[in-house]
């Protein structure tokens, strides 16, 4: 939901904005962020999936382990039925979109692809 | 439209009167419009441009840069063989696909050959196309884009690095070579061409991306074409923009000498001798040339045994029966170059093989060879010239090559002329000169039984 529109404010980032804080408020509401995840660690893409497993290829090692580490720490609190304490759950600023300009270029490219093999 | 046999013409007509502009001196326009005129012009992005203007409706394009595997360090071994590869990868505008379909789409592809000084982008489109295909090769060289994971993946996908070096183990002649530059010159032109195999899996692209910065930059990148326009070229050279230069310290090639050998067994002996030999701007180069055609280069006829015209060969074939193949080697650098022979022959008879070849060059170094042997040899040499200048490719890498490291560029026909100046005292001087450097050699296959070079050549 959040996701494109912040990447367009992005570019004006005006935190006193009315915009903004509606956002930020949206955002507080989410269960993800009480489980320490990020948007980016829970895109399933039904169709798209093969493109998330591509865009898992290329990211950096560093980013690929801290989202495995984040996904195994949300799974065993979702098991248990706790979150975790409120200073840890992720914040608005820092959820930066990792993986998604990635899945948007293997898209792309194989857009790319089809528009090459059907001309 | 000017067809292709008038434009040469009409270019000839123009050059005479674009005095200031044009660098290069305005020809007399000769009894045919189909002779090739060659232009080469310096341009203020950095760019070098150089032509040869023939009647060909298919353009020959190459963008040169001097990056060859000479420019390694120790640290960067190989770099330059991977970037030989990465001429797949994607740039700023275009993916990889898009390369490889704009291309194909043009009726073209990209090649991608490294020497031990240069890397040429080579490729080959109709007239019409030449614009949109040097824009491809300018993304290739200027615009490249080195992601992470396109370069983890070079070094690990079996079509890439990998198939280069496994077929790089399967010829040893090639492997002999390599370690004969090697011997000879240790660093700059004794880098390997081929990337060593503990460097796979270790080129990141930070490390790429410095030696790209600094090698193709302006003053090092060379827009070449056979059979296209020059003004058109100039003006999509104009375009580029090569990597701002770093001014790199010209690191000169100093021939040592020495002895270096690798076993991996085998039925079969390559073995490689040489001296220091003549550089490509020397003026000793054409002498070596005709001198190593007196040597021999083997056979002319398919399936003799070459004894006629190759000194070499006739000495070995009185020492040994076996088939055997033993011809002169030269290899000539901006700066260095090598004069030797090499040998290949059965495990067994190496020996007696490599003992009289190098007894026999010696000689001929030493005493000098007559005027029917000088002159038979020049013949030899133009002969050989002509077809290989036939081949458009030589053709386009010996015009980058000119257009890269002298003011000036000459024509084949030119070429010609100078070999029939060269005189039997040039030759002799040439041989006595190359016999006072010290030797060096290089030894792959089965090594078991060749000889030493301190005891073939005392």
């Amino acid at each position: 939901m959040a996701a494109p529109a912040r990447q367009a404010a992005k570019q004006a980032l005006d935190k006193n904005s009315l915009l903004y804080k509606f956002k930020k408020w949206c955002y507080n509401k989410s269960y993800f962020r009480e489980l320490g995840l990020r948007r980016d660690d829970i895109i399933m893409e039904g169709v798209h999936a093969p493109a998330v497993k591509e865009a898992l290829r290329r990211i950096p090692k560093e980013e690929l382990d801290a989202r495995n580490f984040r996904i195994m720490r949300a799974q065993q609190h979702s098991m248990m039925k706790t979150v975790l304490p409120k200073e840890e759950w992720t914040q608005y600023e820092d959820d930066v979109s990792y993986l998604q300009p990635h899945i948007d270029e293997v898209i792309r490219e194989w857009e790319e692809k089809k528009q090459w093999d059907s001309a | 439209m000017a067809t292709g046999l008038t434009r040469p013409l009409a270019r000839s007509l123009k050059g005479r009167m674009f005095s200031a502009a044009a660098q290069a001196e305005a020809r007399a326009s000769t009894s045919t419009d189909t002779e090739p005129k060659c232009y080469i012009k310096k341009l203020n992005n950095g760019m070098l441009v150089g032509t040869i203007e023939t009647a060909s409706p298919v353009s020959r394009l190459a963008v040169v840069a001097n990056a060859g595997s000479r420019f390694e360090s120790a640290e960067n071994l190989g770099v330059a063989h991977f970037l030989r590869q990465s001429a797949r990868l994607r740039t700023e505008n275009l993916s990889q696909l898009g390369i490889a379909r704009a291309s194909l789409q043009l009726g073209s592809d990209v090649t991608c050959v490294g020497t031990r000084e240069n890397i040429y982008y080579k490729s080959n489109v109709t007239r019409n196309c030449v614009g949109t295909m040097v824009e491809i090769l300018q993304e290739l060289t200027t615009r490249q884009v080195f992601k992470p994971w396109e370069v983890s993946d070079l070094q690990t996908s079996p079509d890439a690095l990998p198939l280069d070096l496994a077929l790089h183990k399967t010829q040893p002649f090639v492997q002999c070579v390599e370690l004969l530059h090697s011997a000879a010159f240790r660093d700059t032109l004794g880098r390997s061409l081929y990337a060593p195999d503990h460097m796979i899996g270790k080129y990141n692209p930070e490390q790429i991306a410095q030696y790209v910065k600094t090698y193709f930059s302006a003053g090092r990148l060379a827009l070449v074409g056979v059979g296209v326009c020059h003004e058109e070229l100039e003006e999509l050279a104009s375009n580029f923009e090569p990597y701002g230069s770093a001014g790199v310290p010209a690191e000169k090639a100093f021939y040592h000498g020495g002895e270096v050998r690798e076993n991996i067994g085998g039925d079969l002996s390559y073995v490689g001798v040489a001296f220091g030999g003549p550089s490509q701007a020397d003026k000793d180069l054409l002498p070596a040339e005709v001198l190593k055609h007196v040597l021999g280069v083997g056979p002319h006829i398919k399936y003799s045994a070459g004894t006629a015209t190759s000194q070499l060969a006739k000495a070995v074939a009185q020492s040994c029966d076996h088939p055997f193949a033993v011809s002169c080697l030269t290899a000539n650098y901006s700066d260095g170059g090598l004069f030797g022979f090499t040998a290949v022959a059965p495990a067994t008879q190496v020996e007696k093989v490599v003992r009289s070849a190098a007894t026999q060059f010696k000689n001929v170094l030493t005493n000098g060879v007559s005027d029917s042997d000088v002159s038979r040899a020049k013949t030899q040499l133009k002969a050989e010239m002509c077809m290989q200048f036939e081949n458009p490719e030589i053709l386009l890498s010996w015009l980058g090559e000119q257009t890269l490291h002298s003011d000036q560029i000459i024509t084949p026909d030119e070429i010609y002329k100078l070999v029939d100046n060269v005189t039997t005292a040039d030759v002799n001087a040439v041989a006595k000169k190359i016999a006072n450097s010290k030797p060096s050699m290089a030894a792959t296959g089965n090594t078991g039984n060749v000889p030493y070079v301190d005891s073939i050549l005392s």
